[in-house]
């Protein structure tokens, strides 16, 4: 099967600016797919050229199996830009008749469609127009407008940035609903977002795809665990002992004292950590394994550094 | 439904519940209801503007229908034209500065159809409203003289209709690239140049630029060139909404 999204060297330049450095990226059919960066990544760059609203300066994307911004990849994406713009003097009604009719729907069809879609976005019986809607009604009324065709792409450009948690739960139920039925390719900097609904993942950083994999095999891959310790004293000292141990891929001192550990094996941590604590005369506080969030891993990967041009 | 017909119906919807339509379509009324009033009162308006004045004598002849048609047809020459600029200045441009336009177009419909389709549905939107406006000069005329010929203002009345399509499509293309405010004004200072090119005869006889003189003309039963304007104001109208097409198709949005 044809994969969703296929992109092969995708460059991007704005005058001296490059937003795109090269970008290679395979997005399954069927996956929930978070594509994650910082502000200023490329991630809007990356959609709007995926939609056909900006064009390459070199490489290709694929959509569906059809090039980028082709009527052929329109007729089976949905689209959601960052920021949509709505008619404000339609209804949500209106608004959703309008799209479908852009698709080529009509009649019962349509009517039928419509119906569908208001009753998930919440907007069942709102007459008003959409000029007096909530942020999270709006991001609603988009969504469902992005899957009027039914579409075999969903394309959402940061979906929950703009909203308050109550709407941006609504929103990420909304997507976690259609895991299954569609492909959904998702831009968002909340790392929380990616982990609730996405089962795979691309990290942004200036332009470039730093990694690109399931969440479950990118956790493994950058540390399968995470260990907090807390001693009674020198917690510094202590840290730089283990940082330099085979099993330890990274350890830090938190402002509290706490030393966190990324580790590689469980078993020798315990027992290397317990054994260095005794020996140092310290007393052993806490010892609280845990998993590596993909917070961590995007830590790691993309660091405080700055970004290209969104 | 055709994705055509859907982005036409979407336009005269937007002329129902915006600024556009209901402004278009009241100064014409406006200046339909006013015409023949106008015409009706200037003599007795320059009489009181003369009275008490000793040795100022101004007699002004009784008014015709012809006068309230010229009144109409100066009406639409000044106001007329400058609401057609203005209302057309953000067919594209606010439609991109709005993100409404990204959302339409990436659909399966064309560039090439969203701008057209704007354009037909504006010009047609003029047209309702001018002729609505025409017929209530007409009627206006018919109660207040007595008499009055329909064709020398429906001649009239057409003839500027050209002249607003031509506005309509020069601004249009404008909006492909400007913001709205400035595409109004661009548009608005290149008509004032093609009416300093009605002085220059040929301009008159050949170019789009005769639509600008030939209303007076036809309501003054004066011979008037139409042949030659009307294919080069067809090719203006074609090749500005072509203009239209080819740099939106170029916007990135």
């Amino acid at each position: 099967m044809t994969d969703a999204i296929v992109l092969r060297s995708l460059k991007k330049r704005y005058g001296t600016s490059t937003a795109l450095a090269g970008i290679d990226l395979t997005v399954p059919r069927g996956s929930v797919y978070g594509f994650l960066g910082p502000n200023g990544a490329g991630k809007t760059t990356t959609l709007r050229i995926l939609n056909g609203l900006a064009g390459p300066t070199s490489g290709t994307a694929h959509v569906v199996g059809h090039p980028a911004g082709s009527t052929a990849a329109r007729t089976q994406v949905g689209f959601l830009p960052d920021v949509p713009g709505y008619y404000e003097w339609m209804t949500a009604r209106e608004f959703l008749s309008f799209a479908g009719g852009l698709f080529g729907l009509s009649g019962p069809a349509l009517s039928e469609r419509v119906r569908v879609l208001l009753d998930l976005a919440g907007l069942t019986g709102v007459t008003t127009r959409i000029g007096g809607y909530s942020r999270g009604m709006k991001q609603r009324l988009g969504i469902a407008q992005a899957l009027v065709n039914a579409p075999a792409l969903l394309m959402l450009d940061e979906p929950t940035s703009a909203l308050d948690p109550i709407g941006r739960r609504d929103v990420l139920d909304m997507i976690a609903s259609l895991a299954g039925r569609t492909t959904v390719f998702f831009s968002t900097h909340i790392l929380a977002d990616v982990e609730r609904v996405c089962d795979t993942v691309a990290i942004l950083d200036e332009g470039r795809v730093v990694v690109e994999a399931p969440i479950d095999e990118l956790t493994a891959r950058y540390g399968a665990h995470r260990v907090v310790v807390e001693v009674d004293r020198d917690a510094e000292s202590l840290a730089a002992a283990l940082a330099v141990l085979p099993w330890a891929a990274a350890a830090s001192v938190g402002g509290d004292g706490r030393i966190e550990i990324t580790v590689s094996d469980m078993m020798d941590a315990g027992r290397d950590i317990a054994r260095l604590v005794a020996e140092s005369g310290r007393s052993l506080v806490r010892f609280e394994p845990g998993e590596v969030s993909l917070e961590d891993v995007f830590v790691e990967l993309v660091g405080g550094g700055g970004g290209a041009r969104e | 439904m055709s994705r055509i017909a859907c982005l036409f119906g979407k336009e005269v919807l937007e002329a129902r519940r915006t600024w556009r339509g209901p402004t278009l379509l009241g100064v014409m009324v406006f200046c339909g209801v006013l015409s023949p009033l106008a015409a009706l009162a200037a003599p007795a308006l320059v009489a009181s503007l003369t009275a008490g004045q000793p040795g100022v004598v101004i007699e002004l002849p009784d008014p015709t229908y012809a006068d309230s048609y010229a009144q109409w047809i100066k009406n639409l020459s000044q106001l007329g034209i400058m609401l057609v600029i203005f209302s057309s200045a953000g067919l594209i441009a606010l439609e991109r500065a709005s993100g409404t336009a990204a959302l339409v177009v990436t659909k399966p419909v064309s560039r090439a159809a969203f701008v057209v389709s704007r354009f037909a549905a504006h010009a047609s939107l003029v047209t309702v409203a001018t002729v609505t406006g025409a017929l209530i000069a007409y009627g206006g005329t018919v109660a207040g003289f007595g008499q009055a010929p329909l064709a020398p203002l429906a001649a009239a009345t057409g003839a500027w209709l050209i002249g607003a399509y031509i506005a309509i499509a020069v601004t249009e293309a404008l909006s492909a690239v400007l913001p709205a405010l400035a595409s109004g004004v661009v548009s608005l200072a290149l008509w004032g140049v093609a009416g300093v090119g009605v002085l220059w005869r040929p301009a008159v006889q050949y170019t789009p630029v005769g639509w600008l003189s030939a209303p007076g003309s036809l309501l003054a039963g004066e011979a008037t060139h139409v042949g030659w304007p009307f294919v080069t104001a067809a090719l203006l109208v074609v090749g500005a909404v072509a203009l239209a097409c080819a740099l939106f198709a170029r916007n990135e949005l």
